[in-house]
């Protein structure tokens, strides 16, 4: 009894609180927050100097808002900025109108019955996520340049055309052809989530929606889409949440002369300035902005969720 | 059994590696002893050296080969490893390289890189020559030969004190243009095709477009059956303007020094002229590109290719004009025995701009880096690179393989050195290295001697294009035709005849280089990203109405992000160096 009491008297002294315990568990993921989410916030203080690579922060000079004024110092300054955003904020939105097509791609897929011919199209449209950007220009180039591209030989074997077009320096309907290779890219992988949700959906539920006589479509819209309504607005969510960084690679490489004033999003400005221009102060302070404008896209959704649904995210 | 297949299976792996590493050491060893003295001149050359080469002017990445590789092995027990930033990003790996401290051994920068030569000094990344007596100790070509090179250097670049590198296209006298037979520009058509047309003569360079239609009529197709194209451009070499759109201006005897100012100043006159003067230069060059593009001359690949590309297009006889000399690879003795060519046809209004040879020598500097692991070797490497044996092989091969001196003492090309003069990609034999001459060139791309410098060893340039012995034996039909039309024997004779040169001569800054503030930097960019923006959708334009609307849109849009700012400061800059162009003049 009494070794007993002893050993457990030991062990409660050598453990500690639960409280301590469950913070050194999270320990490891706040030094990873720290290190890759704060850490990098250190570089903002490239916006108040007048940076030149090579040359150590401390031995330049301080010019505290200069660059912020800089953004907005004159008419045509500001609508650069605007052009920015407005080319950011429409293909984000038609990236984000476009994420039903997934679903709706994930519907129809679970529908086909033979199993050779349904795998082969999910690993078809899956493969492209697989690919860089820039693996998918020189897809690109080899379909539509105008030397031997197979467009344009084919268009002239036809006599559709007397001359070559550049279909790639076309400035029209950029923020459409953009979303169009988006799409290509991303449908198949998009919808694996999809078909991890339609399969878990309860067979019963099917069984008894054709007992009760509904058609192959009544079934779809009935019991599958209501099935991963969940899901699809969870990612929907999330990729508001991402609204303003729609990455930069995929304008990058597209990107030339004639299309630029459409297709340079946030991401490729700030590229564009600070490593193609060499004017990083002025990319750290364009950049600090991007994070201004996230964080208030995620108050405005907050606010929404709250009007809306009655409670808050944060 | 299984454990015991896998163990064979891993010492079998391992003998073969090591059998790998090790194979290649016989080959190399006897070059070894037999020709390299290990000490010489007080230096220890018996680790092999492999010399980092930060190149902002070569288009090679990796090591050296071929034949110049051997060299370098046999000589100063050397490799070179270029890094090269026109093929990793340019001026964003520029920017990696100094924010990591550490620029290589050696570093090359290109020609508009006077602020980042300062940037590079300022944040001590470049090493002084005078250090520790590297230049007395190992240097002794530069300061015979050259000291009015590093006075320029210390001037521009080091306080009136520190010398951080030298120029390039250094010459022993200032007299006369730099080039060799043919100036940096033409235009040059497709000689066979003008011929059939009668020659008809170009008195401006709009004139060119209606040759340049006919000729598309009488050639619709290349070699491979591609079509033909007037223009063929490439955008990738753009920097704050479209680069091509700039040479009109440079046949009338402007440029802008490559810096991307967006400001042409004469070669000659102490006159300048704004990019965005309408009606200016650069409005008239955009406006025939324009009006080529309507005439269907443009190829309209010229936005998505690269030089490369065009290179191509060239040799295939898709492209029959180019404002460049160096844009000739049609000129192969297959064409040129057929009478086809590319040959510079002359526009009646031209004064093309030219460098005057110079005791200064140019911007584009070779600099040793403060990290470098044996400085003296450098040194030493790069002594030779400006000496007149070193020369002569950087340009022309190794002696006795493509050259030798005959009795008089003078060089002539051997029997190989013809094969290669007329076709670089001859292959050079085993003992000198292997591989394809071109391939074997020095890639490192430094700055050297001017290769039209009259060599003090034996009294020819070093451009063996301009040898006595060179110029007789290089005839075919096509420049037989050429010489025989215009009575000259090369382009630079006729325009030095006819009095249409507008030479630039590097004048003497002693306040040392101007440097643009952070802030002009910033607006320079993004008007520089506007201006060629525009440019290429002015010359793609579907009307002239959309041109002219461009046009105004474009020159409101860099007034609005500053441009009379940058103007001003570039004017200063200009006036600047007028002043010391007239205080050099006797």
């Amino acid at each position: 009894m009494t070794v007993h009491a002893a050993t457990r008297s030991t062990s409660k002294r050598a453990s500690l609180p639960d409280k301590y315990k469950l913070f050194l568990m999270v320990l490891p993921f706040i030094l990873l927050v720290l290190v890759f989410s704060y850490g990098p916030l250190f570089g903002w203080s490239y916006a108040f100097f007048d940076y030149r690579p090579g040359i150590p922060l401390s031995r330049e000079s301080f010019v505290g808002l200069k660059w912020f004024s800089a953004l907005v110092s004159s008419p045509v300054q500001r609508a650069e900025v605007m052009r920015v955003m407005t080319n950011t904020i429409a293909m984000s939105l038609l990236n984000i109108a476009c994420s039903v097509l997934p679903v709706a791609f994930a519907v129809f897929l679970s529908e086909v019955k033979t199993p050779w011919y349904k795998k082969s199209v999910q690993i078809l449209t899956t493969l492209p996520n697989f690919i860089s950007w820039v693996l998918v220009y020189s897809f690109a180039y080899a379909l539509f340049n105008t030397n031997n591209g197979f467009l344009n030989g084919l268009l002239l074997k036809l006599g559709v055309l007397q001359r070559p077009v550049n279909f790639l320096a076309d400035p029209s309907h950029t923020w459409l052809k953009m979303c169009v290779w988006h799409i290509w890219k991303t449908l198949g992988w998009s919808s694996i989530m999809y078909l991890a949700a339609i399969a878990g959906i309860d067979q019963e539920l099917y069984e008894a929606a054709r007992i009760d006589g509904a058609g192959r479509f009544q079934i779809m819209w009935h019991i599958t889409v209501p099935g991963i309504m969940e899901t699809y607005f969870v990612l929907l969510l999330l990729s508001i949440a991402n609204f303003i960084s729609n990455g930069m690679e995929q304008y990058f490489v597209f990107q030339n002369p004639m299309n630029r004033n459409r297709i340079e999003v946030l991401d490729l400005y700030v590229y564009n300035i600070g490593l193609g221009g060499g004017s990083f102060s002025y990319a750290t302070a364009v950049s600090i902005l991007k994070s201004i404008v996230s964080l208030t896209l995620l108050f405005v959704a907050n606010g929404l969720s709250k009007a809306i649904r009655g409670n808050t995210i944060l | 059994m299984k454990r015991i297949l896998a163990t064979l299976l891993a010492l079998v792996l391992a003998c073969a590696l090591a059998g790998c590493a090790a194979a290649p050491a016989p080959s190399e060893a006897p070059a070894t002893p037999a020709q390299q003295p290990e000490t010489e001149g007080g230096l220890d050359k018996s680790s092999l050296y492999t010399v980092q080469v930060f190149s902002m002017t070569s288009n090679y990445a990796g090591i050296q080969p071929g034949w110049f590789g051997k060299i370098l092995k046999d000589k100063f027990n050397m490799e070179h490893n270029i890094i090269a930033t026109n093929l990793e990003g340019g001026d964003s790996k520029l920017a990696t390289m100094m924010a990591s401290g550490d620029l290589g051994d050696l570093v090359i920068f290109g020609d508009s890189a006077v602020e980042t030569i300062k940037n590079a000094v300022d944040a001590g990344l470049i090493m002084d020559w005078q250090q520790d007596g590297l230049l007395e100790q190992y240097g002794p070509t530069f300061l015979q030969n050259f000291p009015e090179a590093l006075e320029y250097n210390k001037a521009m670049f080091g306080d009136g004190e520190h010398i951080y590198g030298i120029g390039y296209n250094v010459s022993y006298d200032d007299e006369g243009p730099n080039e060799g037979t043919d100036m940096i520009w033409g235009p040059y058509l497709r000689w066979d095709l003008y011929q059939q047309l009668g020659c008809p003569k170009i008195d401006t360079l709009e004139d060119l477009l209606p040759v340049l239609q006919q000729m598309q009529a009488l050639c619709p197709t290349s070699d491979t059956g591609k079509p033909t194209y007037g223009f063929s451009m490439w955008s990738d070499w753009d920097s704050t303007h479209m680069m091509f759109a700039k040479q009109y201006g440079a046949m009338l005897g402007y440029n802008d020094g490559d810096t991307g100012n967006l400001l042409f100043i004469s070669g000659a006159e102490p006159k300048y002229e704004s990019f965005l003067e309408e009606g200016g230069m650069y409005y008239r060059s955009l406006k025939l590109f324009f009006d080529a593009n309507q005439m269907g001359l443009v190829d309209p690949d010229s936005i998505s290719q690269k030089n490369a590309d065009v290179t191509a297009k060239i040799q295939d006889g898709q492209v029959l004009s180019s404002y460049f000399s160096w844009v000739t690879g049609y000129n192969t003795p297959a064409h040129t025995q057929e009478g086809k060519g590319m040959y510079m046809v002359p526009v009646q209004n031209e004064k093309i701009y030219s460098y005057s040879q110079s005791t200064y020598g140019g911007i584009r500097t070779t600099c040793i880096g403060a990290k470098a692991k044996d400085p003296a070797r450098l040194m030493d490497f790069l002594n030779w690179v400006y000496s007149d044996e070193g020369t002569m092989v950087y340009f022309n091969g190794p002696e006795g393989m493509a050259w030798n001196y005959n009795e008089e003492g003078k060089p002539e090309l051997t029997e190989l050195g013809v094969e290669i003069y007329n076709n670089s990609t001859t292959t050079v034999p085993e003992e000198w290295g292997g591989g394809q001459y071109n391939d074997g060139q020095p890639k490192f791309s430094p700055g050297t001697l001017t290769n039209t410098t009259v060599s003090k060893k034996f009294g020819e340039p070093f451009l063996n294009k301009m040898w006595t012995s060179v110029l007789d034996m290089d005839t075919n039909p096509a420049l037989d035709s050429w010489r025989a039309h215009f009575g000259v024997r090369t382009p630079k004779e006729y325009f030095e005849k006819n009095d249409m040169l507008s030479i630039y001569k590097v004048p003497f800054m002693p306040d040392g280089a101007r440097v643009m503030s952070q802030d002009l930097e910033q607006k320079k960019s993004t008007i520089g990203q506007i201006v060629q923006e525009y440019s290429w959708r002015m010359v793609f334009a579907a009307d002239e109405a959309q041109f002219n609307a461009l046009w105004s849109e474009m020159v409101d849009k860099a007034d609005g992000l500053g441009y009379p700012e940058l103007l001003t400061w570039n004017i200063e800059g200009a006036e600047a160096e007028f002043a010391a162009r007239k205080a050099e003049l006797p």
